[in-house]
């Protein structure tokens, strides 16, 4: 249900608006006809419908300045639906974008958002962010610091809930909702109890069996340390111990957020065939990330996030394919490197030169093509080498248009303002 | 629920809260009987009450009773901080996290932190009263206090514990209540010393509210009304409070942007 139509909603504006009648009848008595009874009646309900208007936009998911702004005498519910409605996003009026989950990709998926929208208590808003998350694949979930990833991590699992949109997770082969283990921010452990116990703590909660813990200490390799307290632990072991309660009752998918932050290469390297082994398994992997050699390395489908949207969705090669792929060719010297690029621009290829080479535009298959054009065009090229674009250029590539065409939208926007007459 | 309580009861069992939280007990409930008998035992009996207390005063069926009321302010502090650092380690931790995973119905996860520290409110009760009767028996034997009949005071000492384990509950669950509305224990614990404060001033000021607000309402009901406030009125008002409170926290915990 949304938020602006639900019964606390209107009973919020129903409160919000005797608020404001009783203080205009207060005001109005008080400067017109002095009748007593409105003045020692009005005056206790007026601070009821102040008081309850506070406590209702206290508990009601509103941005945090409406819940302050409710706090103001007389006004306050008002001014706190007003700020409450500014800040709604309208993802309905926005038209559907290219980026939208397509049919084939929903029945591979494990997760669908659709056209979800969150706004934060700290009034961040994210969204719309459609996306499918494939069954049984390591899904890189990459972007610049403020991107949105966590939130987008919280919002799988529950942890906010959407302003707009939906976002499920489908059914396991069993029929049962798939189950979710999630490591996010930090490992979430209390430093004072051992690494059994903190496991213990969750798998009690979720009425799970205490053998889970144990199972998930093995798992991670920690069942020699399990009885020791959690605050003597170096980070990489606590990391560890987080990857086990993300694991207590095997679950079908693992949400993993910055899981190799503060971690030395030796820990990188193990957590890497870590996960390898746990996709080995079937389980569908969510990484957030925004180390772009970790997912090269390790992720087979990519969800790259900008400014609270999702800017790209497919494989790490379809990303890099963003971006055309080049071949470095040099030749003897000055004169025989202008010939070749001369042969290489009639043949219809683009070039740049760069110092003794030319670097052509062209898939990496054309590098036997540009020899044979060198060699009629009577010269001898002593290096080819075919160049695949990084995902790291590729992900700079995709953020800077889109950086630049929001700047071209921006000057656009201005310039139709200027247009408009005086 | 038995697995949320359990849960939450380990988590009170470890060494950072639950050490501290008897220790503080222990030796507040001791030093308080030991202030009472050698205050009495001054010339003139004790300044701090009117009457003053004299030692002869301590010999009185009744004298269990006021022991175990006795160290009611400083252990209600102790078990309310308890329950805020109980509270606002799962946040700060990131355990909440994880927590809200494993288990979605949140309302189970605050039942089980409610019936955990109600659980533990009502065992500091319990430690709190027998440290304050066995200080009772030792005090007495060193300043000489014929303590023959205490015995027939002991089922006024049952009901004054029970009223003691009423009013650390209410404390417990007005402590949580706070560390879940403002996650940080400095905050919430700056908040209750505060209000504390506030609260004295206004009882101060209107004496017919006294008993009625929530500390003085919840140390009526612990000290059985030995602090001179009604009663009646103060047991209603910490039921009706504690319930409040417990509603509150249900409208914190289920709005489900609580970890952002």
């Amino acid at each position: 249900m949304k938020l602006n139509r639900s019964p606390a909603m209107i009973v919020l504006r129903v409160l919000s608006a005797l608020e404001l009648i009783s203080l205009a009848v207060i005001l109005t008595n008080r400067f017109t006809v002095h009748l007593p009874v409105v003045t020692s009646t009005g005056g206790p309900l007026h601070g009821l419908f102040y008081v309850s208007t506070i406590l209702l936009a206290l508990f009601l998911p509103l941005p945090r300045a409406s819940k302050w702004l409710a706090a103001v005498p007389g006004v306050g519910g008002v001014l706190a639906l007003w700020r409450a409605h500014r800040h709604t996003p309208a993802p309905a009026d926005e038209p559907p974008s290219a980026l939208d989950v397509t049919d084939d990709q929903r029945r591979q998926a494990i997760v669908i958002a659709d056209r979800v929208t969150a706004t934060l208590s700290s009034d961040t808003r994210i969204g719309p962010l459609s996306f499918a998350v494939p069954r049984g694949t390591i899904t890189g979930l990459v972007g610049p610091n403020g991107a949105g990833k966590t939130t987008a991590l919280r919002l799988m699992c529950a942890l906010v809930a959407p302003s707009s949109g939906s976002i499920l997770t489908a059914d396991d082969p069993s029929g049962a909702a798939a189950r979710m283990g999630v490591l996010i921010d930090s490992p979430g452990l209390l430093p004072s109890l051992t690494a059994r116990d903190n496991l213990l703590v969750l798998a009690r909660l979720a009425g799970w069996q205490p053998a889970v813990a144990d199972q998930a200490l093995e798992r991670v390799e920690m069942t020699p340390v399990a009885h020791r307290t959690v605050g003597t632990f170096s980070l990489g072991m606590k990391q560890r111990i987080g990857l086990a309660a993300a694991l207590l009752a095997d679950p079908d998918i693992v949400i993993l957020d910055e899981p190799t932050n503060g971690l030395d290469p030796r820990g990188k390297a193990d957590l890497r065939v870590f996960l390898r082994e746990l996709s080995a398994e079937g389980k569908t992997i969510i990484l957030a990330t925004h180390a772009l050699d970790e997912v090269e390395e390790l992720c087979d489908h990519l969800i790259a996030m900008d400014r609270g949207r999702v800017i790209f969705q497919g494989t790490p090669a379809q990303m890099r394919r963003m971006i055309p792929e080049t071949i470095l060719c040099r030749a003897a010297g000055p004169s025989e490197r202008d010939a070749a690029a001369a042969a290489f621009v009639n043949a219809g290829y683009a070039v740049a030169l760069d110092r003794d080479a030319i670097r052509v535009t062209a898939d990496t298959g054309h590098g036997a093509v540009l020899n044979r054009l060198a060699q009629k065009a009577g010269t001898t090229l002593t290096e080819i080498t075919a160049e695949r674009p990084t995902l790291e250029q590729a992900f700079l590539h995709l953020t800077s248009t889109r950086a630049t065409s929001d700047a071209h939208d921006r000057a656009g926007n201005e310039e139709e303002d200027l247009e408009v007459p005086a | 629920m038995i697995g949320a309580f359990s849960s939450a009861w380990t988590m009170l069992k470890r060494p950072t809260i639950v050490w501290p939280l008897l220790a503080a007990i222990v030796v507040f409930s001791a030093i308080s009987i030991v202030f009472t008998f050698s205050t009495a035992a001054a010339p003139g009996g004790s300044r701090f009450t009117d009457p003053p207390t004299l030692l002869a005063d301590l010999a009185d069926p009744d004298a269990l009773v006021q022991f175990v009321g006795r160290p009611v302010m400083v252990t209600g502090l102790v078990v309310l901080a308890a329950s805020i650092l109980h509270i606002t380690g799962q946040y700060s931790s990131g355990l909440v996290r994880m927590q809200f995973v494993v288990q979605p119905r949140r309302s189970t996860w605050l039942l089980g932190n409610w019936a955990a520290l109600a659980t533990a409110a009502i065992a500091c009760a319990l430690i709190g009263a027998l440290t304050a009767v066995a200080s009772g028996y030792v005090c007495a034997a060193i300043w000489g206090v014929d303590t023959g009949e205490w015995l027939s005071g002991l089922g006024g000492a049952a009901g004054a514990t029970a009223n003691l384990a009423l009013g650390m509950v209410a404390f417990a669950l007005a402590g949580a209540t706070l560390a879940l509305w403002l996650r940080s224990s400095i905050a919430a614990l700056t908040v209750a010393l505060v209000y504390a404060l506030f609260e004295n001033m206004i009882n101060a000021a209107a004496p017919f509210g006294q008993g009625l607000m929530p500390a003085s309402a919840f140390s009526t009901v612990a000290t059985s009304g030995l602090n001179g406030n009604l009663y009646f009125p103060s047991l209603i008002a910490t039921i009706v409070l504690t319930f409040a409170f417990t509603a509150g926290a249900f409208g914190l915990v289920v709005n489900r942007n609580v970890t952002d």
